[in-house]
């Protein structure tokens, strides 16, 4: 390129040169300003799409869940509590029981997703604070189950399930509960015999 | 020569003009950014607020956000939220002398939606007098033993829930902000003992269904974060207003503890603990549960 057009250039000519130049850094700058917008509305737009109820998950990692599968496998209870077996089809209306076991308050078992399709009021409405049920009897040794029934807290210290065949050690139990387990021994021989089912 | 590849001036002009015109485009977009984020804001749930660093929750959700769609509605609507039947009648009660020789209350303390605008976010408070923390129901009894002289309300009776409703209705829409330092620290850190200890044959603590499993399902229920900031709320299944105490009693009774009586200590202390682990919402008051 020539200096041909330099001497033509005019004041007017050098303003418009000038402000070319200072808006050109203005709009660059302010393409930096709206990519970090972008940037911005697109980290809020995830963070308003997350949080949504189902996804708040605070549970336990894979890390406590394999140590508490080393500490079960030193820690069970041999021998069954009534010294017979138990009847597994009682053992499952007390896993569905509100009152008795109330398991699925917060289990799932697969089967009964099908079942509740007749039968919802007895089969729905199912849990999803505790792992699922399927498999249990895969994971686990009878012995092993039964104490996790008996006092999961002997196993998972800090757990939410409650301990059904257990009263001491509590604080403030209701008049109406003091001093009795949540099942009696054969409730929990009866859902053990239901859990050993759920391969 | 830097413009040398300008031939003329009308090149030279043509080109700012593009440019100019980018840098209005891009400013444009920019200011629009910015009134869309403003917008988003303010649009978005307002019941979700950030906790603040050392909290023991990330987010903070208020209940509304776990109601169902239904229920959200009818909290919403302000023909049909039951709950403002409560607050109509404490606006009555607030203005009616209890008896010939007695002040009402807006006698001494005017309108209330300046003098009682705060009141409901900064309850419970400590109360020098007594020594004590003490509740909004209670400051209300206070109330009406020593300057109405007449009986203080029952607590859970349909008056004493009206006029906690209208008081606490005053402070809708301002986030809760409870004081937890000095002379209420000793009350926070027994609520907070509260909060996290396992009770009744369940053997549960408040934390293990609020904190360790909001937002999971409790067979049919769908659990929430347990604040406050919607109380005195109308619960469906109570089919009426019911007291911040009485849902503690209801979640007591769910893992089979004794409860409390309303009012006790023990649930004031409890109270504040969790207005402040709900510092940042919005008061809801009167809000609508399942
Ligand atoms: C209040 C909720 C709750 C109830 C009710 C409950 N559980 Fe659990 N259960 C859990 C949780 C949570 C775990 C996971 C252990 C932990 O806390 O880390 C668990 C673990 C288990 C396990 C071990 C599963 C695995 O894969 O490691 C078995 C078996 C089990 N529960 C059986 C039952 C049975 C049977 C009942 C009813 C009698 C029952 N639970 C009731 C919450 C519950
Ligand atoms: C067995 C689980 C469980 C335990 C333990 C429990 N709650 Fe609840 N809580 C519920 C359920 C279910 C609801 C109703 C649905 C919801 O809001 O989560 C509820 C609701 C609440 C609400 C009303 C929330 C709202 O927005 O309307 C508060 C407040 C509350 N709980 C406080 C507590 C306190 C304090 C404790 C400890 C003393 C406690 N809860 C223990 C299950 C529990
Ligand atoms: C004779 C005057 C008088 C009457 C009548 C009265 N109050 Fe008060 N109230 C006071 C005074 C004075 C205070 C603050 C002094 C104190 O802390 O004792 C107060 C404090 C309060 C507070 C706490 C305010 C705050 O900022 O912490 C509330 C809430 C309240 N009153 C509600 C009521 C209600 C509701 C009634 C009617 C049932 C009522 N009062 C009737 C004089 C009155």
């Amino acid at each position: 390129m020539t200096n041909l057009t330099t001497h033509r250039l005019n004041l007017n000519a050098r303003f418009l040169r000038a402000w070319f130049f200072v808006s050109f850094r203005m709009s660059a700058f302010f393409w930096i300003i709206s990519l970090l917008m972008v940037v911005l509305i697109g980290v809020s737009g995830l963070r308003a799409a997350e949080p949504t109820p189902k996804k708040q998950q605070k549970q336990s990692s894979k890390l406590v869940e394999y140590e508490v599968f080393n500490l079960i496998q030193s820690k069970s209870i041999q021998k069954s509590l009534t010294g017979k077996a138990g009847n597994p089809k009682r053992g499952e209306a007390l896993i569905i029981d509100r009152e008795k076991g109330n398991c699925l308050q917060c289990h799932v078992i697969d089967k009964f997703h099908e079942l509740a399709k007749k039968n919802p009021d007895t089969y729905g409405d199912m849990g999803e604070i505790g792992p699922t049920l399927d498999g249990v009897a895969t994971r686990y040794k009878d012995g092993q189950l039964r104490l996790i029934l008996v006092n999961a807290k002997l196993v998972f210290p800090e757990t939410i399930m409650p301990a059904y065949y257990r009263i001491d050690g509590f604080t403030r139990v209701a008049d109406e509960y003091v001093d009795q387990p949540i099942m009696s021994a054969q409730d929990i021989e009866d859902i053990l015999s239901f859990l050993k089912t759920l391969k | 020569m830097i413009f040398s590849f300008y031939h003329n001036q009308a090149q030279l002009f043509k080109e700012h003009l593009i440019v100019s015109l980018l840098f209005v485009f891009v400013y444009a977009v920019a200011v629009l950014f910015i009134f869309e984020t403003a917008f988003a804001g303010n649009g978005r749930d307002k019941s979700i607020v950030p906790a603040v660093k050392g909290h023991p929750l990330s987010n903070l959700w208020s209940g509304y956000y776990y109601s169902k769609k239904d229920i959200q509605a009818l909290q919403d609507n302000l023909g049909e939220n039951p709950g403002l039947k409560y607050v109509s009648e404490g606006a009555v009660l607030w203005r009616q002398k209890p008896n010939k020789t007695s002040k009402s209350c807006s006698k001494c303390h005017g309108n209330s939606s300046i003098s009682m605008s705060e009141v409901g976010v900064r309850y419970p408070q400590y109360y020098a007098p007594l020594k004590r923390l003490i509740n909004l129901e209670q400051r209300i009894n206070i109330c009406r033993k020593s300057y109405q002289k007449v009986q203080p309300f029952e607590y859970e009776s349909k008056e004493l829930l009206s006029l906690t409703s209208f008081v606490r209705a005053q402070a809708k829409g301002r986030p809760v902000r409870v004081k937890v330092d000095g002379f209420a620290k000793p009350f926070y850190e027994k609520g907070k003992a509260f909060y996290f200890k396992r009770r009744g044959q369940l053997d549960m603590s408040c934390a293990h269904c609020h904190e360790n499993n909001y937002g999971k399902q409790l067979r049919s229920t769908l659990l929430s974060q347990g604040q406050s900031n919607g109380f005195p709320a109308y619960r469906v299944a109570w089919q009426k207003v019911g007291s911040l105490h009485r849902r503690f009693r209801s979640c007591n009774k769910l893992v089979r503890a004794k409860t409390y009586a309303f009012g006790a200590d023990a649930y004031v202390n409890l109270e504040l603990y969790l207005n402040w682990r709900g510092n940042g919402l919005e008061v809801e008051t009167p809000a609508v549960r399942d």
